[in-house]
Parts: C-alpha cells; structure tokens; sequence
C-alpha cells in the first residue's frame, strides 16, 4: 500500500473510532441523566444538554492516564496495526448496537476491552496480552458496581441522617438543586473516563502507523475530537436505556437520585485518577441498586439487574469474538487484494 | 434561618455540600496540576490552606443556593 494509501485508511480508522465515541455517548450518556429525569429534575431535553455540556467540559480538567491503559495496558502497542484497530472497533460497535436496540445496559469499555483483545490474539496469540493491565481492568469490572453500590447505600443512610430533621418543603428543592452537581460531575467522570478510551485506540493506531514519532502520546486535538464525539453522541439520547436506568431498576426520589449519582461521580473520579477505564454503566447501576436496598431489599428489582449482569459477563468474549472473525476477514481480504495486484502485471503482459 | 428550620437544620444542608463542593475542589486541582503545572496559581490551588479555602467558598456557595428558594418563600 502507498504511503497516501496508508494515511486514508488511518483517517478512515480514526473517523470510525470517533463513530464509536459518539455511540458510546449515544449509549452510555443515558446514565448520566437517568436520574436527573427519573427524578423531573429537569425535562429530557436539558438532561442531555447538561450531560452533554460536561461530557466536553472534561476535556479540559482530567489527565490522561485511562488513555494511556488503554493503549498500552491492554495489549502489547508493538503487534497493533490498522487491522487490528479496525476489527476491535468492528466488535465493539456491534456489540454496543446489539445490546443499545435490546435496551441493555451493557458497557462500551469492555466492549472495547473485548475487541481489542479479540483482534490482537487473532493476529498474534495469547502472548499479545498485557496480563498485568488485563488484570487490574478485570478486577475493577467487579469492583465498580460494588463501590458503586457500597458508596450509593452508605450515601444514602448518611443523607437520610441528615435530613430527618429538615422540611419537606426545604428538603425538595435543596435535593432537586444538588442533583444538578452530582448530574454534572457523573457527566465530568463519564467524559474523563470514557471519552480517553477512544483516544487511547486513536493515539495507538497513529503510533503504530508512525505518526508520533518514537514516544507514546496522545495529542491535542485528538483529546478534543474525542469529546466533542462523546458529546454530541449524549445530546442524540438513547431513550431505551434511560428508561431501563431511571423505572425499572427501582423508583427514585431527589434524594436518591443525588446519592446515586454522587456515589458513581466518586467511583469515577477515583478509577480516573488510577488510570483504569471503568463502565459508567456498572458504576450507576451498582448505586441505583445501593441506594434503592437502603429503602428496603425489595425496592430493587434484581431481576434487572440479573439480566444486566448477564450482559455484563458475555459483552467481552461476544465483542472478542466478532473482533477475532473481523480481523481475519480484513486480513484475508488484503491479502488476496495484495495478490491480485501482484498477479496483475503478469496477466496484463 | 427561620425559613429553613434553624441552624440545626442549616448544619444539615451544608454537611450535604461537603461531598459535591469537594468534586469541585478536585477537578480545580486537576486542572491547575494538568495544564499548568509548576505555576504560582497552581501552587496556590494545591497548597492545604488553598484548597481548604476553595472547599470552604464552595460549600457556602452551594448551601447558600440550596436554600435561596425556601428563604424566597419565608
């Protein structure tokens, strides 16, 4: 392939990785103001506006340590190439559409995570994996609905304790004005954490193609066109998930809507600042579920969150596995592209 | 304080702005410490009366407009 050949099939690669973010805005944006509907703090409309707005805001305050996991802590930087970014991508969006249109709220990390590992085993075994990164993201796929329940129950008590004594009509406006923040910091840590996936797949894709020299970095630009596609993906809503976040799981009042967003902001913030790429989904989904058992254990149905779980332990093979079938495909496809072009000349003579 | 139950109840509402006014003063500090690291600001920021100071204001701020509405309405 020629060296222009090479760059329109990196821009190519880039504007599909942008196409993830936005779905991955599309998608997981909806957990950032699940609540803040649930609870009519504000109208749908504003909701994504407001997510929206601090989705971009991000961009500007967190460093880049998730990104700099996800391209080097997962698999080896040194095997990765276009087709491998290509077929990870491939698996991921097919699995974030697959579960978005049965309203699953499943999540887009790991859906990445599993395409990534799914493309680099297909390409060079199992010896690719970086165990050690591999490890630390697995142990937080568990510890994240966790802290995020724990951190939502405890919350919970802690607010209830403190506003025993307050007015209803104190107590409801106070609540409905700090879930405006905690909405907002959601959206700053969903921004922070998500948004570095893509960039962290950007900045790896360039690196291997060698457009940023001998050092591993991820620049400007690429930090803010992975923003901007996080936002506008919040600001087209998914609708299904909202639904499935803010009833089904368990009912919410302002009160609980402002712990479980909080509990997830400080989950966030937390796994942000450690440099691993968590699911905005399991974290707000573990405190919907924390909050809601502080009420009473049959306020939550757990059944959701069976079903959610399920989602959970199949996402990373099911987006390996269509990531492994993708890259050999795409390599199969270049390979007979490339025999054709050298069989040419000959059968032209 | 009679609009919103008392300084008990104030307490309250301002315990309840601790944990938001400190995401503020973290995402502050991140950006002092990400974007301009080393400078006289940044150094300001990160200090321990800095920050105390930040995460005071803040708190004010926020208790002040959580309660604007029921001290309207008293």
């Amino acid at each position: 392939m020629t060296v222009d050949g090479t760059l329109i099939f990196v821009v190519a690669i880039v504007l599909l990785a942008l196409a993830f973010d936005y779905i991955n805005g599309f998608h997981d944006a909806a957990n950032s103001i699940a609540t803040v509907v649930a609870t009519r703090v504000l109208s749908p409309g504003r909701a994504v506006l407001w997510a929206a707005f601090f989705n971009f805001a991000a961009a500007f305050g967190f460093g880049l340590h998730v990104a700099n996991t996800i391209g080097k802590g997962t698999i080896d930087p040194k095997i990765v190439d276009n087709h491998v970014i290509l077929a990870a991508l491939a698996g991921a969006i097919f699995w974030d559409l697959v579960t978005w249109y049965w309203g699953i709220p499943s999540s887009s990390s790991h859906a990445l995570i599993g395409g990534l590992l799914g493309a680099g085993i297909a390409k060079a075994g199992i010896s690719v994996v970086v165990v050690a990164g591999v490890q630390r993201t697995a142990t937080w796929i568990v510890l994240s609905p966790l802290l995020g329940l724990a951190l939502g129950a405890v919350a919970m008590v802690a607010v209830s304790w403190l506003t025993h004594r307050l007015d209803r009509r104190v107590a409801e406006p106070l609540f409905r004005r700090l879930q405006l923040v905690s909405a907002a910091a959601f959206s700053l840590g969903h921004g922070a954490n998500d948004a570095q996936k893509t960039m962290g797949i950007i900045a790896v894709l360039l690196f291997s193609a060698g457009y940023l020299g001998s050092d591993f970095y991820v620049p400007l630009w690429v930090v803010l066109a992975a923003h901007a596609a996080i936002g506008l993906g919040t600001l087209a809503g998914g609708w299904r998930i909202i639904h499935t976040m803010a009833t089904r799981i368990t009912q919410l009042a302002p009160a609980g809507g402002y712990c479980a967003e909080t509990a997830a902001a400080a989950t966030l913030f937390g796994a942000s600042h450690l440099g691993v790429p968590v699911s905005t989904t399991h974290t707000i989904t573990g405190a919907i579920m924390g909050v809601g058992s502080v009420r009473r254990l049959s306020a939550v149905r757990w059944g959701v969150g069976a079903r959610i779980v399920w989602a959970w332990v199949l996402t990373i093979p099911a987006a390996g596995v269509v990531a492994a079938a993708t890259y050999w495909l795409v390599h199969a496809a270049a390979e007979g592209l490339g025999m054709l072009a050298a069989l040419l000349p000959r059968l032209t003579a | 304080m009679r609009g919103i139950g008392g300084p008990l109840a104030l307490l309250s509402i301002w315990a309840l702005t601790t944990v938001p006014a400190g995401f503020s003063v973290y995402i502050l500090r991140t950006i002092f410490t990400e974007r301009w690291p080393g400078s006289a600001a940044g150094a300001a920021v990160e200090s321990l009366p800095g920050t105390l100071l930040i995460w005071l204001a803040v708190t004010a701020a926020f208790t002040a407009w959580g309660c604007a509405q029921s001290w309207r309405r008293a």
